[in-house]
């Protein structure tokens, strides 16, 4: 049921002008409002100077990624009713330059697509019809499990908190170059693959936190990176 | 002001948009390309947002002219024949570029063939799509193209004002705001493409994304170009009730009520029996809409403005492998659909109307193109479910191609700077005391009431009246002289637009004396013979509107070709499961 009952919180955020405003106490309608409809209750009522993202509030844009009591996730679909706390904490991700409070400057995150050339290269470009790809060949079922990403830097922003390196190419962006190396459709998936050799290679041995954890649309990328390194070795052995 | 130049200049970061810029891309290497996006790109705009999928004939058994049929029959007759006919033979093209060339996958039948499905209003399996996420396939595909190529993408950047040569005849550039640093940039450019997207927004309840405001066709309207089908805006049946939240809204896709869902008052009574009686909930998206609507008109919702979706007796296994997208979305605002019937309401979902475009996405005025929502004619009246992403690809596609192939012709014309410093002075700082955000929530309210889903004389007259007054207070809402971050100088700015759009609506309404597809008159109920029109309007120098009424050229079907129904070929075609 749609639970009406209202409630108050304090919302704590991180803010890049030090002079402003930090604790702000918010009423709730309902236990299943989100983290964004407090964030725009500051804005729209307290305090307009508020930056913060946000497009298609319906999870699937990525735009809204925060941190949320320390944990990556999108302002949008965070229902405050589940955090069990009645102080909030919000701040912008990790590892990425805030420009406004909340908001970041996404460039390195996709940087690192761009490093990994993480986009088809078709070796037939010009071909006229749809290839025929059963969907229950091993390698399609594992593109399907590692597909849907929102690109909403979650996984960035975790997996720099257990690491000092800064310019891997992470987890977001290997998951995409795993996919395109075991796309048919592709032409350099063996050359993209040596490109991102000793970025797997530290992936793995670093000791990461958990970024999978803090997927929004659950992608595994642990074994994703695990996969990437299987095929990095299959390579070796070639 | 900074001044730059490039040679094309595309306003959006949707499907749209972004199709335009790889295919202008790929047609000439040496062109200077500039993506200007409100949002992030490819993050912002409603591709993304994309369940149904994408109409497209592949089948051998389907055809051209079915889609055609199907595509006329659902937008009451009035649709831009030729525009229509693009959309519909383009398409294909495009999925197998999509597939081969970007990287898209779409779903497949066990035998590695692509998928189809039905939506509501198809007389074949056409829609091609990946689960209930089509959109984010798209996307991601589009996106990761755009970054790994040579096109200058400005984030949060928005188009303030198209700039017009000296003699106010052709497009040379736009004034543009950066977000974030509160720069104006007057960009001159060769050729501008309009693809940020309708003002479904300008309703107080929507699913399109919450950035939208109609900001290319209200920089349309105010440089002249002429517009279309105005009066035409769709509403989604099934938007999500939510409380005050933002996930209100937010779309349930029409599957539910395809397969067997009911609808509900707040007596319990199934009430499409009253509107609809044969095809009772899986009448069309404008039937079901304003049936509801009229049931919370007359005091039969529910005390959070909602009706119910009941889909209790298809069973939590149907849901969970049929709409698991859905059944979380519920979820997670509190509502089992296995165990209790959803709140649902009305959405304001798609704008029909735009700007009137040629074949190659040329609006009226010579530099400007025009594709997605901001264009219109492609949908008469109302649009087919998968119709949409169809128009974003085939048209951006088109406007890439049709802008490289103009600039070949086209000198360089560089903007009149006089023009850019008056467009710009609209940002001199003033004081003002009104709150923009309540003023966008009392906008919101009076579209809804007066100018959404069921409209009369005497709601249009209101709403008149009402703009005026919102136009009033506007002014009254400071402009900073420090722009950077300024939400509420966004927000007034969004509203400035929104009226705009508010005003081409209500006067297309008005002069609308019939009821026809999603528009609807209470004064004029009937579908009148006669309605075999489109309202084209442009600007005054006045700043207000000139309209009239132009029959539609029957180039390719007359009415009585089409008459009847869409033959549906089997029941509850509208199944959601692949057999992956």
């Amino acid at each position: 049921m749609l639970d009406t009952t209202p409630f108050r919180i304090t919302l704590e955020i991180a803010r890049s002008d030090e002079r402003r405003a930090s604790r702000f106490d918010v009423p709730v309608p309902g236990a299943a409002s989100r983290v964004l409809d407090a964030l725009l209750y500051v804005r729209e009522r307290l305090d307009p100077s508020l930056g913060f993202r946000y497009s298609c509030r319906a999870g699937m844009c990525g735009a809204c990624a925060v941190v949320v009591n320390g944990k990556e996730a999108l302002s949008c679909q965070t229902a405050i009713g589940t955090l069990g706390t009645t102080t909030v904490r919000v701040s912008p991700l990790r590892a990425l330059p805030v420009l406004r409070d909340l908001t970041c400057d996404m460039t390195p995150f996709f940087d690192t697509f761009r490093r990994a050339d993480a986009a088809l290269r078709p070796n037939d470009a010009t071909r006229k019809t749809i290839s025929v790809m059963p969907p229950t060949e091993a390698h399609r079922a594992l593109i399907e499990r590692q597909n849907g990403c929102i690109t909403c830097g979650a996984c960035y922003s975790a997996y720099e908190s257990s690491t000092t390196r800064t310019n891997d190419l992470r987890p977001a962006a290997l998951n995409r170059v795993l996919m395109l190396s075991l796309d048919e459709r592709d032409a350099t998936g063996r050359a993209r693959l040596a490109t991102v050799a000793s970025e797997v290679e530290t992936a793995h041995g670093d000791g990461l936190v958990d970024f999978d954890a803090v997927c929004p649309v659950n992608i595994p990328l642990r074994e994703g990176i695990a996969k990437l390194r299987e095929l990095l070795a299959a390579e070796k052995r070639v | 002001m900074q001044h730059r130049t490039c040679d094309i200049l595309i306003l959006g970061g949707g499907g749209a948009a972004l199709y335009a810029a790889l295919r202008a891309r790929d047609a000439d290497r040496g062109l200077g390309i500039i993506v200007a996006s409100k949002g992030l790109l490819g993050k912002s705009g409603c591709t993304r947002m994309v369940q149904g999928g994408c109409n497209v004939v592949m089948h051998p058994d389907d055809s051209f002219a079915k889609h055609y049929d199907d595509t006329l029959r659902g937008g009451g007759m009035i649709n831009d024949q030729e525009l229509a006919w693009t959309l519909v033979i383009e398409a294909p093209e495009r999925i197998v570029e999509l597939e081969n060339r970007f990287g898209c996958y779409f779903d497949r039948n066990t035998d590695g063939t692509i998928h189809q499905r039905a939506l509501a209003g198809q007389s074949f399996n056409r829609t091609v799509h990946r689960g209930d996420l089509t959109g984010i396939e798209l996307m991601n595909r589009l996106l990761e193209q755009v970054l790994v190529r040579d096109i200058e993408v400005l984030d949060e950047v928005r188009g303030v004002d198209l700039l017009l040569d000296d003699h106010r005849e052709r497009v040379c550039g736009a004034l543009l705001l950066d977000l974030n640093t509160g720069t104006l940039v007057a960009m001159n450019a060769r050729a501008v493409l309009l693809a940020t997207g309708g003002a479904a927004p300008l309703y107080r309840i929507t699913p399109a994304s919450l950035e939208k405001s109609g900001d290319g066709l209200a920089m349309g309207f105010r440089a002249g170009a002429h517009f279309i089908d105005m009066e035409m805006m769709q509403f989604h049946p099934t938007g999500l009730v939510a409380g005050e939240s933002v996930m209100t809204g937010t779309v349930l896709e029409e599957g539910l009520r395809g397969a067997g869902g009911h609808l509900l008052n707040v007596l319990g009574e199934r009430f499409m029996s009253r509107y609809d009686p044969a095809k009772m909930e899986r009448s069309t998206r404008d039937r079901v809409s304003r049936s509801s609507f009229m049931e919370l008109r007359a005091g039969r919702g529910t005390p959070q403005g909602g009706v119910l979706l009941d889909v209790r007796h298809l069973g939590k296994e149907f849901l969970l492998k049929s709409s698991p997208g859905m059944y979380r979305r519920c979820l997670s605002v509190g509502y089992d659909m296995a165990k209790e019937p959803v709140q649902v309401t009305p959405t304001a979902h798609f704008q029909m109307g735009g700007m009137r475009i040629d074949t190659e996405c040329r609006t009226s005025i010579p530099g400007l193109y025009a594709a997605g929502e901001d264009a219109g004619g492609v949908h008469g009246a109302n649009r087919l479910g998968g119709n949409g992403v169809a128009e974003s690809i085939v048209f951006g596609g088109i406007a890439g191609d049709a802008m490289v192939r103009d600039l070949g012709a086209s000198a360089t014309t560089s903007v009149a700077m006089p023009e850019a410093v008056l467009a710009a002075s609209r940002f001199d700082p003033r004081d003002g005391e009104a709150n923009p955000f309540a003023l966008r929530r009392e906008l919101g309210s009076i579209a809804w009431d007066d100018l959404g889903i069921i409209r009369s004389a005497t709601s249009l007259a209101d709403a008149s009246r009402a703009l005026d007054d919102i136009e009033a207070k506007l002014a009254n809402v400071a402009i900073p002289a420090d722009r950077a971050g300024h939400a509420e100088l966004h927000e007034r700015m969004n509203i400035e637009n929104l009226i705009a759009v508010a005003r081409l609506i209500h006067n297309a309404a008005t002069l609308r004396e019939e009821s026809r597809g999603s528009h609807y008159r209470e004064d004029f109920p009937e579908t009148n013979p006669d309605g075999l029109y489109n309202v084209v309007q442009q600007r005054r120098a006045d700043g207000s509107i000139a309209s009239e009424r132009k029959p539609v050229q029957f180039t390719r079907r007359r009415p009585v070709d089409l008459a009847g129904d869409t033959v549906i070929p089997h029941p509850g075609a509208v199944a959601m499961t692949t057999d992956v």
